[in-house]
Order: C-alpha cells, then sequence, then structure tokens
C-alpha cells in the first residue's frame, strides 16, 4: 500500500508543480523570468514537488481553520456574544454536527468523487482500483482528523474548553466521517446510485440543513449540552462504527466498478471545461437549434449588417439576457406588494429603513452589481460570437468593432435601465406612501443613483470586455487584470458603504461617472481594441 | 499582381517557428505550401492574415510599380477548422456578410444564388450553422472569399474535408478563380498539391524553399519532396 501512496503522491506532486510552473509563467512580467525548459528540468521539479507537497499539508491544516473559524466560530460568537462561554461552546458543537457530521456526511464523501486525479492513476497510469483506493482512503481517513485537530483545539480554548475535548472532536469527526464514506460505498453496491452526484437529494438535504443552521444561528440557543456527545458510551459507539467502516472499506472487493461509474472519460465532472461549455452551449434557445428557420418573419429582417447580426444574437440569446430581468421584475413586484401590504398593516416599519436608506444608499453599488446583466451577456458574446467572428479581419476593423460595442451598450443598457426603474419604483412607491421621513426628493435622488449605477454596469462590463477581453478559448479567463480591476470597483463600493456618504453626493457622482465613463469606454475602445480585443 | 514576403521572422517562447521567409507569390497561379506537421504553415498563413503579428519582416501586394503593405481586408482565409458563428443560420450569416461587403462587391448575386453556386441546399441554409456538417462549413466559408474575391486566398488544409464530387467542384472553381487572384493552400497530400498547384513551396526548418516546376512531373517527385522534408527534420 505504501508503494501504491508514493506512486499516487508523485503522480499528483509532479502534476501540481507543473501547474505551479504554468500559472508562475502567466504572472505579467515576473512570469517571463521562468522558461518553458523548466518542465524537462527533473531535479528543480523534484524540488517544487517538495514544495507543492508542503503547500497542500499547509493549507490542509489552514483550511480547516478558515472553515471552522469563518463558518462556524465567527458567526457563534458574533451572534452569541452576550452568552456565556458554555452556551457559546454548546452552540459551536452544535453548528459543528450540523454542518460537519450531518450535512457533509451527505454531501462530502469523497469515496465515489469523479475526480481527475482518479482518472489519470486508474485508468491511464494502471494502477490497480483497489490499491488506488485503499491507499487514498487511507490517507484521507487520517489526514481528515490530523487537520481537524489543532484548528479544533484552537477554537475549544477560545470557547473556554478543555483541549482535549477538540482533539476528541476531531477522532469523533474523522470516524463519523469514515463511517459515512463506508455507507456511501455500501449504498452504491447495493443500488448502483453514486449519492454525491444526486443533486436533487443533495440538495434536498442542504437546503433544511441550511435553513436549521440559520435558524439555530438566529436563535442563538443551544439545544445540546458538550456531555451528550463527551461520554464513553457515545464516544465508543462512534469510534467502533468507524472502525468498522473502515475495514469494509479497506476489504471491499469491487473497487473497478466504483471507479468506473465515475470515472468515464464524458464524465463532465471530470473536464470542468466542457462542462462548462455545455452549460453554456444551453444558453441558446433550444428550440431553435434543430428547427427551420425561415426568413421573413422575425423582427430583425429589416436591420442590416452589425445591427442585424446583434439584432439576431439578443433575440436568440432570451434565455440568458431577459430571464434575469423577468426574475429581477417578479422580485421588484412581490417587493411592491409585500411594501404595500406592510403600509396597510404597520405604516410605522417604514421609518428605520427610510433614515438608513439616505446615509447608507452606496448599498445600491452592491445590489445594483448584483442585478445587473452584463458580465454573463460579455461571455456570451465572445464564446458564441466574437470568438468566430474575431478570426476575420474585417471584423476586427475599427468600424466593425466600435459599430458593435456601441449597438452592444445600448442594448445592455436598455435592459438595466428597465430593471433599474422597477427597483426604483418598488423601493419608493410604498416609503412616499408612509409617514416615513421619504419624500420626492428622497426617490429622485433614489432614482438617480440606481439609474446611474445601471448605467455604470452596463459600460463597465462591456469596457471591461473590450479592453481586457479576459476569456480564452477554453472557458478559462486569461487575464488577471479583469479580476483585479473588477475586485478594485468592489472594494471601492466596499469602502464607501464603511464610511457611508449622503444620497445629495452619491446619486448625482453616480450618474455623472456613469455618463463620464461611457464617453471614456468609446473613446479607449476606439483607440486600443485593434491590440487588446482579440483572441488570446 | 505580386504577393511579396519580405523576411518574415516569428518565435512563440523561445522557439523560432518562422526565420526569415523571403518568397514572391504571383497571380494568375496556385500555390501548394508542403510541410511536416508543425512546420508553421498555419503560423504563416496566420500571419499573412494579421491574425498573429509577425515578430519582423513585412509582407507586401505589388500591382504594377506600386507595392502596398497587405492589408487584412486584401486576404480570403479558409481555415482548417471552419469557424463561423454558430448561432446564425448559413442564409443569416451570408446575409451579413453581403451587408458589411456592399461596397465591394460589383454585381452581386442574391444569395441564394451563391448557395446554389455551392451546392448549399435550400433546407440547410436556414439552419443553424451550429449543425452543419464539416465540409458543409467548409463550404460557407469559401463562399466569403467567393463573395468579395479578395486578391490573395489562404486555404489551410481545406479539400481533405470534402467527399469526392464536391472536392472536385472545388478544385475546379479554384482553377476558374485562379486568374484573378494569388491562391496559396497548404496541405499533407502530396497527390492533392501535385494535381491542382502549378507551383510548390515547402516550408521547412522556418524557410520556404521551391521546388522546380520539372519536378512536379517526374515519376520521383514523391521520393524527392519526402527527402527534402526530412533532411529538415520539421522541427521548425
Amino acid at each position: 500500500m505504501l508503494r501504491t501512496l508514493r506512486s499516487i503522491m508523485e503522480i499528483r506532486g509532479a502534476s501540481g508543480a507543473n501547474r505551479l510552473i504554468y500559472y508562475f509563467r502567466r504572472i505579467p512580467l515576473l512570469g517571463r523570468m521562468m522558461k518553458e525548459g523548466m518542465y524537462a528540468r527533473a531535479e528543480l521539479k523534484q524540488a517544487l514537488t517538495v514544495i507543492v507537497q508542503i503547500l497542500r499539508v499547509l493549507w490542509g491544516f489552514l483550511g480547516k481553520f478558515m472553515y471552522l473559524g469563518i463558518v462556524i466560530y465567527w458567526p457563534v460568537t458574533a451572534v452569541g456574544n452576550d452568552l456565556p462561554p458554555q452556551e457559546q461552546y454548546g452552540l459551536y458543537l452544535q453548528m459543528i454536527l450540523l454542518l460537519s457530521f450531518a450535512l457533509a456526511g451527505v454531501s462530502s464523501a469523497v469515496i465515489l468523487e469523479p475526480k481527475l486525479d482518479k482518472y489519470i492513476c486508474v485508468k491511464l497510469m494502471r494502477l490497480p482500483a483497489r490499491a488506488y483506493m485503499r491507499s487514498t482512503m487511507t490517507l484521507r481517513c487520517l489526514s481528515f482528523g490530523i487537520y481537524f485537530a489543532p484548528a479544533m483545539m484552537v477554537f475549544a480554548h477560545m470557547l473556554q474548553a478543555p483541549l482535549w475535548q477538540g482533539a476528541l472532536l476531531a477522532l469523533l469527526l474523522a470516524s463519523w466521517r469514515t463511517l459515512c464514506e463506508a455507507l456511501h460505498l455500501w449504498l452504491f453496491d447495493r443500488t448502483e446510485i453514486v449519492l454525491v452526484k444526486q443533486t436533487a437529494v443533495v440538495w434536498i438535504v442542504l437546503g433544511p440543513g441550511f435553513i436549521l443552521g440559520a435558524f439555530m444561528l438566529y436563535a442563538g440557543v443551544s439545544f445540546i449540552e458538550p456531555e451528550w456527545l463527551f461520554n464513553l458510551p457515545v464516544v465508543l459507539a462512534i469510534l467502533l462504527a468507524g472502525g468498522a467502516a473502515g475495514l469494509y472499506i479497506a476489504r471491499y472487493g469491487n473497487y473497478r466498478k466504483a471507479v468506473d461509474a465515475v470515472s468515464k472519460i464524458d464524465e463532465p465532472l471530470l473536464n470542468m471545461g466542457r462542462m462548462m461549455k455545455d452549460a453554456q452551449a444551453k444558453d441558446i434557445r433550444s428550440d431553435e437549434e434543430q428547427a427551420v428557420l425561415r426568413p421573413g418573419h422575425a423582427a430583425y429582417e429589416d436591420k442590416t449588417g452589425y445591427a442585424y447580426l446583434n439584432a439576431i444574437f439578443f433575440a436568440r440569446h432570451k434565455r440568458l439576457l431577459i430571464q434575469p430581468l423577468q426574475r429581477c421584475l417578479a422580485g421588484c413586484a412581490v417587493l411592491l406588494c409585500g411594501g404595500l401590504l406592510a403600509l396597510a398593516l404597520s405604516p410605522e416599519l417604514f421609518i428605520a429603513p427610510a433614515q438608513y436608506l439616505r446615509s447608507g444608499m452606496l448599498v445600491l453599488i452592491f445590489v445594483m452589481a448584483f442585478i445587473t446583466t452584463g458580465e454573463k451577456a460579455c461571455k456570451a458574446m465572445f464564446y458564441n460570437c466574437d470568438m468566430s467572428l474575431l478570426r476575420y479581419g474585417f471584423y476586427r476593423k475599427q468600424g466593425a468593432v466600435m459599430s458593435n460595442f456601441r449597438i452592444r451598450l445600448a442594448r445592455i443598457s436598455g435592459l438595466n435601465l428597465i430593471a433599474a426603474v422597477a427597483i426604483g419604483l418598488a423601493v419608493n412607491l410604498p416609503l412616499l406612501l408612509s409617514p416615513a421621513d421619504w419624500i420626492i426628493w428622497d426617490a429622485a435622488l433614489f432614482f438617480m443613483a440606481v439609474i446611474g449605477l445601471a448605467l455604470f454596469y452596463s459600460v463597465h462590463h462591456l469596457f471591461m470586455y473590450y479592453m481586457f477581453q479576459p476569456y480564452g478559448t477554453e472557458m478559462n479567463i486569461k487575464n488577471p487584470f479583469f479580476m483585479v480591476v473588477n475586485s478594485l470597483v468592489m472594494a471601492v463600493g466596499g469602502v464607501g458603504l464603511v464610511l457611508r456618504s449622503n444620497a445629495e453626493f452619491f446619486a448625482p457622482a453616480a450618474l455623472v461617472l456613469a455618463l463620464v465613463y461611457a464617453v471614456l469606454a468609446l473613446i479607449l475602445v476606439r483607440r486600443f481594441h485593434a491590440k487588446t480585443f482579440r483572441l488570446k | 499582381m505580386q504577393l511579396q514576403l519580405d523576411n518574415i521572422r516569428k518565435k512563440f517562447g523561445d522557439k523560432p517557428v518562422l526565420k526569415g521567409i523571403d518568397y514572391t507569390f504571383e497571380k494568375g497561379k496556385i500555390y501548394g505550401l508542403l510541410g511536416r506537421n508543425g512546420a508553421g504553415k498555419t503560423s504563416l498563413f496566420n500571419c499573412l492574415s494579421g491574425e498573429i503579428r509577425m515578430d519582423s519582416g513585412g509582407v507586401f501586394l505589388r500591382q504594377g510599380d506600386v507595392s502596398q503593405p497587405l492589408g487584412e481586408e486584401d486576404v480570403g482565409y479558409v481555415f482548417s477548422l471552419p469557424v463561423l458563428p454558430e448561432f446564425l443560420t448559413g442564409y443569416e450569416f451570408v446575409k451579413f456578410y453581403l451587408d458589411i461587403n456592399k461596397d465591394k462587391i460589383a454585381g452581386a448575386r442574391t444569395i441564394d444564388e451563391y448557395f446554389e453556386m455551392m451546392r448549399i441546399e435550400p433546407e440547410d441554409r436556414h439552419r443553424l450553422i451550429k449543425g452543419y456538417s464539416h465540409g458543409m462549413k467548409n463550404k460557407l466559408q469559401m463562399l466569403l472569399f467567393i463573395i468579395d474575391r479578395p486578391p490573395v486566398i489562404l486555404l489551410d488544409e481545406p479539400l481533405t474535408s470534402f467527399d469526392v464530387v464536391v472536392a472536385l467542384e472545388i478544385k475546379n472553381l479554384l482553377r476558374s478563380m485562379k486568374k484573378d487572384h494569388i491562391i496559396i493552400f497548404s496541405t499533407h497530400i502530396l497527390q492533392l498539391a501535385a494535381d491542382l498547384c502549378d507551383e510548390l513551396v515547402i516550408l521547412n526548418n522556418g524557410l520556404l524553399q521551391e521546388i522546380p516546376s520539372a519536378m512536379l512531373q517526374s515519376p520521383e517527385f514523391e521520393q524527392q519532396v519526402i527527402e527534402m522534408l526530412k533532411d529538415g527534420h520539421g522541427d521548425a
């Protein structure tokens, strides 16, 4: 088994090292220092392999700290900061039991997980399936407990519980999850069902589970006592069940079938690129896919050139572009009805939100970023239209690029402005009718802000697409600046949110900024498109 | 009319693929570009069509005494793997192409006439390109240069995807067009090159090498070309 494990680690290490070289070479400026010949330098790659393994182990520990810290400890202490430590600890244990024991036991079993590593080792490198699975599962079960132990001990200590409870909890969790792995395998053996791939079932468990978790946090009450978990019979039962499950996994005889079931060559989860491509291909309306399309009856027949091209593009991507808008409009309708109902029942409810909105209008930066159509539309433009047409000289000419850019900007802005107006109405109507301190001037500022932001994001997404053209032909984002600038825009919004800003300044500023951005975008795209708007 | 290649160089990373290509192609001839896998045929075509930038050198179109840099609009390029906007129908794509090139096209035919020329059936014209076979996509690509008749036509492995009947039609079409154009097509298939081309050039070791016309007809032609390709190891 050790030899198999060593082979697996070597394969993982080498592919990790190759990946490290690959991504390092893509860092702007710095990447040039590493030549392509690095892939062939065995001694250097050996060193990189060791570094990769060390990073992997460190990440193993760090990941558990992050998970427990961000998902469990922080929310528990934030909502229960007025609770005594004993109760906070109870709440913390309760969340771990729910998320790590119950929910993850269903959704995160790895024994039947489709994984590239499994495909490479068993199918391509011809490692025996049984040896591969036994080795990887042994490593997984042991490392799972080891990675969790320090984090569990630290957080137990921070909640004033004994350290041994943290260590024991890690052991119990590892043991419990081994039992879950065995149950998944047993289910597959009996019924050929790969539970982790049954998305509907998994979400039927996860959905109510998350709601229960949110409720537990909201209620801030712990229903369990630590003693219920840390007593000899319970501990022994879990450890024995885990041990028995480990034996079942070790002795299981039909791993070939278990591996085959999840490492077929057409397994979509093994090939994220293809999965995304497939998902993206669905964006073209399927009802037109096989149909014979007759000319002469469509709304775009009277158009010519780029207007014609874009009219067809937008018509055939309705699902992608119009559906989010329809959802937004439906949401606004619900918000408006809810608002009017609340107005009828309890008008004074609006006083506090009106106060907040006036000073916290910057929150719209995030709301509009979420609602506006743009990034997905640009992605569809690239993969369904520009990726092929950019290979033709005529399509790269300035006139063509600018004509396309203007038409697209108008279409996307139009969609986003409809959403902006709907939000403006849904929010302002109940507020204006309520006794809250919200006058026409406030409503006008709100409208100005949403319209400004809708325009801003319309320009922003399209401008980013034309200036950075981040997409590669394999559905990967190839330009790191794209991510950096996008994150910066969000960060500026975040800083503004913390600092607060009054609506009198923010709303006109948003509108002016959007208009200036639009003009700048037109100038810059005209100037630089030949360098930036190309296939990468 | 002449197409003059002047010291074209192109590197990918540290690897030089085109090492200073000098050559002059002439109107009225079909040139066959031969080369081993990875020799740089597609890279050369991509440089000529402006799709990728060459590291140095230039390409000029010479008419009489006037020589001008080759523009992207001067080149019609048929890719080995057809690249077309698949969300359009064949008919819509041709209509769009006619619209944007209407200033350049003299005595244009109707869309259906063009389709008939390429023998694309009426029921296929209004299907999404996505559902077209490889051969039909290739025909559609060829239709583009038939429509706007650019002076230089590059065909990257064009005839391999056609059935024998269509291949013969296309060959005849190329022959009929050659008097007004410079046609260069790359291929691996020696027989096709010998059959269709007036001149053969070999891309080997990053350089273009002309094969004497007399050799085309000689019985040892195949053997001699293979020897030439072997000598350069095709490692450019």
